[in-house]
């Protein structure tokens, strides 16, 4: 009886053994698969070039007050607009609170350049680029489906669901600014 | 069972593929290393001599680039060999780049360089690179040691190789004369080179508390400079490497006896 | 073959999908239950090894033509990009140059494991011939792959190899304009290449599949080349099979990474990264080293057109094996003559590969000669008179016994 005691216990140690060894080379093959995997996604991401133009400097000294100028930042256009004074009092007129995507004038541009509005020209329904001074707010205007913008690039009516998205800016000084 | 014999043919194969390369190389001189070695040719903890590299990236700017170009290297990537970002965006705007099409009057003007720009090339097109060099194109230094056996030593021993040869090596060299605008260097395959000696001691004025600007450690610097241009991963690579070939190591250890145990299991050997 | 252990899914999805298509049945019956000899060794995982570097490639392939651009003017800076600037760029693109030559590596020690176990013989000569199908493809797929970075060795590689079709009669030069699209090695080629790279692996996917297939029916060799007697020599897939294929996977990828990871450019050539130039030729042109056999047999015939013939030749020959050598025998080890032979061809390839890298000058192209004719007399003239006239030695009674005999 002793004999069978300790066989069947030593069995029973073999056992245990195995499982942690083979646990332990599969626990080791999967961190490793999991490893193998990341390098194959990573890449689809932007690339170090693609990065590197992630910001845009601008010279505006050439655009005149009631001009707008189109540059291109990730690859998307951004409106660089000179706005007239009406536009910008239009545009500080509006009562917020009747708008879809609440913003303040002040909140879409910068203190000490209220004239310069700037913003990404990508229309937030699905992608259009709107066009300017068009429509019934004297702003943009899409025509892909009918998305209609203040001269502030807010969304007054049509599909689109928030008002045209400011990018990160500075002025470096009056003259120059820099996107992204 | 054959095994061993299997294993010895194919250790004589990798054997005889790696010889057989080494012959295919070149045949100019084997190329010497520096008294220094490379840091980034080691195994473990490979490194590019930051501080050498920028005193080379100066080399190359100053003594290099009126003629050869660095097409693959921009300004932001000297992040590399430990340039901070001001010092980037100034170096950047030191140099003069073809800029974009006005958008008025679509004339291309050029600009100061910025951080995202490519280091641009002295020279318009190759055809103008041979017009000013007696017709011998200066070759695009980005993968200089990469595209040459030898790798940086030989970048190394070209550049510090320049004398005069001796009559029995006058005799090797084709021709039996070193021709017009030739040069004779022992490390250059055929031993005669169009590049006139670039570097002289002190040529360079390197900042204080560098070493001094010896033709040997101009050399050294400027190699170690184009060795970074030419693999600027390498570090990663290294160090990245170090750790999945341990991982490897147990993990090939940990199936070899799970392996051993299952045999065991199921043949009972 | 018959299955010792049949498919009995318990999981109410994998019963109702494998009653409309038995696919768990089918990967079953490869992976787990399939009955291989109890006796095979390791050399016997390389089949699995090739299949996982095939996956390496494929998919590594795939993400790099995401990144690559098939265009002369762009092509070798594409590459740099990949190598620069694409997070782990540098990682996948060493990977895949360097997943060429070991996936070569390991279908090399493959095929040379099946010349020298006899697994060319009947009832297997359609396995060994789509063996050679997807060698043939392999080739052409690499060297296709090799011109894409478009450095100098790419653009005179491509231009040499290309020019091998121009030694054909008559529609030669017409045949070598149409692979070309043009007078010479450009973008239309280029083009037409990288499409065709893309392509190819994924044939070669489906000719390894039916590889496996026909391994299937008659069941692996073993290394006693002897028939398996029943359930007793037999052992399944998996797990022993399962456990030491994993192994063998780790430790090539051990090597695998070592190289990738310390020494990538070792089997490529420097001037490579040198931009394709038209106007200039390296100074020795040189395939990629899984070709320098083939290279040097079409070097050593002093004949554009018979060169060219022969280098195929080396390799069609190969389709002719299981009728050139009909000694009912299949493992060398009971062969003691062929055995000898066997690694004066192995020899033979090696010497071949080394001519193969040297210029085709002096010493070399003797021994280039030499070596070229014993390749063609070992396959076409020795193994055919040997099968008649060697005195093979007794082979065992059964697998389980010798594998009892050698445990004892």
């Amino acid at each position: 009886m002793s004999t069978t005691d300790s066989t069947s216990e030593h069995h029973g140690e073999g056992v245990k053994r195995r499982d942690f060894l083979f646990i332990a080379a599969g626990g080791f093959g999967a961190v490793g698969a999991a490893a193998a995997v990341w390098p194959l996604v990573d890449n689809l991401n932007p690339s170090a070039d693609v990065l590197a133009l992630s910001t845009v400097e601008v010279d505006i000294s050439k655009v005149q007050v009631g001009q707008s100028i189109r540059v291109k930042w990730r690859g998307k256009p951004v409106f660089i607009r000179h706005r007239t004074e009406e536009e910008v009092a239009n545009a500080k007129a509006v009562d917020i609170k009747e708008l879809k995507d609440p913003q303040t004038d002040a909140e879409r541009t910068k203190p000490g350049h209220e004239a310069w509005l700037i913003m990404v020209g990508v229309c937030t329904h699905l992608g259009c680029i709107p066009l300017g001074e068009q429509g019934e707010f004297g702003g943009w205007f899409c025509p892909c489906h009918g998305s209609d913008y203040d001269t502030s690039g807010r969304i007054r009516k049509g599909p689109a669901p928030t008002n045209l998205p400011v990018p990160e800016y500075t002025f470096l000084n009056d003259t120059r600014v820099r996107i992204g | 069972m054959n095994n061993k014999n299997i294993l010895a043919g194919i250790a004589l194969i990798a054997g005889v593929a790696v010889s057989s390369m080494a012959f295919a190389a070149t045949n100019g001189e084997k190329p010497v290393h520096p008294k220094q070695g490379w840091p980034h040719e080691k195994v473990i903890g490979a490194h590019y001599d930051r501080q050498a590299a920028q005193r080379g990236f100066q080399i190359y700017r100053e003594a290099c680039h009126s003629c050869h170009s660095l097409n693959f290297v921009s300004f932001r990537q000297l992040e590399g060999i430990g340039f901070s970002e001001p010092e980037i965006k100034a170096i950047a705007a030191s140099f003069t780049v073809m800029g974009e099409p006005d958008m008025e009057t679509g004339d291309v003007k050029e600009r100061p360089g910025q951080p995202f720009d490519y280091i641009p090339s002295t020279f318009a097109n190759p055809e103008a690179a041979a017009a000013s060099n007696n017709g011998a194109i200066p070759p695009d230094l980005s993968l200089m040691v990469k595209a040459r056996p030898g790798g940086a030593s030989y970048l190394y021993s070209i550049l510090t190789g320049y004398r005069e040869p001796t009559a029995e090596e006058l005799k090797h060299v084709p021709g039996g004369k070193i021709p017009d605008g030739g040069h004779f260097n022992p490390y250059k395959a055929g031993h005669v080179i169009a590049m006139p000696p670039p570097l002289m001691d002190g040529l360079i004025t390197y900042t204080e508390g560098q070493p001094p600007a010896t033709v040997e450690q101009m050399a050294y610097d400027v190699s170690t400079f184009l060795a970074w241009a030419a693999e600027p991963k390498l570090e990663q690579r290294k160090s990245m490497g170090f750790v999945v070939v341990v991982f490897l190591l147990i993990l090939t250890g940990l199936l070899f006896w799970s392996y051993k145990r299952i045999s065991k299991q199921v043949l009972g050997h | 073959m018959h299955s010792t252990r049949p498919f009995e899914p318990k999981n109410g999805f994998v019963k109702w999908f494998d009653r409309q298509l038995p696919l768990f049945s089918v990967l079953h019956g490869a992976l787990v239950s399939y009955p291989t000899p109890k006796n095979l060794n390791y050399w016997w995982s390389f089949g699995s090894l090739a299949a996982l570097m095939l996956g390496v490639q494929i998919i590594t392939g795939i993400i790099l033509a995401m990144h690559y651009t098939p265009h002369t003017a762009m092509a070798f800076a594409s590459v740099e990009h990949i190598m620069r600037d694409v997070n782990y760029g540098w990682l996948l693109r060493y990977v895949h140059a360097n997943g060429a030559s070991f996936f070569f590596i390991v279908v090399y020690i493959h095929i040379f494991r099946g010349l020298y176990y006899g697994s060319y013989k009947a009832p297997r000569e359609l396995l060994w011939m789509l063996g050679l199908v997807i060698y043939l493809l392999m080739m052409a797929t690499a060297f296709m792959g090799y011109v894409l970075p478009w450095g100098q060795m790419s653009f005179w590689g491509a231009t040499v190899i290309t020019n091998l079709f121009s030694a054909i009669p008559f529609i030669g030069t017409d045949l070598v304009t149409l692979l070309w699209g043009g007078f010479s090695v450009d973008n239309p080629t280029l083009n037409r290449f990288f499409s065709l790279h893309f392509l190819l692996p994924f044939v070669i996917a489906g000719v390894a599949i039916l590889h496996i297939w026909a391994l299937h029916i008659p069941g692996s060799n073993n290394p006693l080349g002897i028939d398996v007697k029943g359930p007793q020599d037999q052992i399944d897939f998996h797990p022993y099979h399962t456990a030491k294929d994993a192994f063998m996977v780790s430790l090539l990828l051990l090597v695998f990474f070592a190289m990738v990871f310390f020494a990538p450019n070792t089997l490529g050539h420097p001037d490579n990264y040198i931009q394709a130039d038209p106007l200039v030729t390296p100074a020795h042109i040189v395939p990629e080293w899984y070709y320098l056999p083939f290279y040097a047999i079409l070097r050593s015939i002093p004949d554009k057109l018979l060169g060219v013939v022969a280098m195929f030749a080396a390799i069609l020959i190969l389709f002719a094996l299981p009728w050139l050598d009909r000694c009912k025998v299949r493992s060398g080890t009971f062969r003691p003559i062929f055995k000898q032979f066997y690694w004066l061809l192995v020899i033979d390839v090696i010497v071949l590969g080394v001519v193969g890298a040297k210029p085709a000058e002096g010493v070399w192209l003797i021994v280039g000669r030499i070596a070229t004719a014993y390749y063609f007399f070992h396959f076409l003239i020795l193994l055919p008179i040997l099968s008649k006239v060697e005195k093979t030695r007794p082979l065992p009674e059964s697998i389980s016994q010798a594998v009892l005999a050698k445990h004892a």
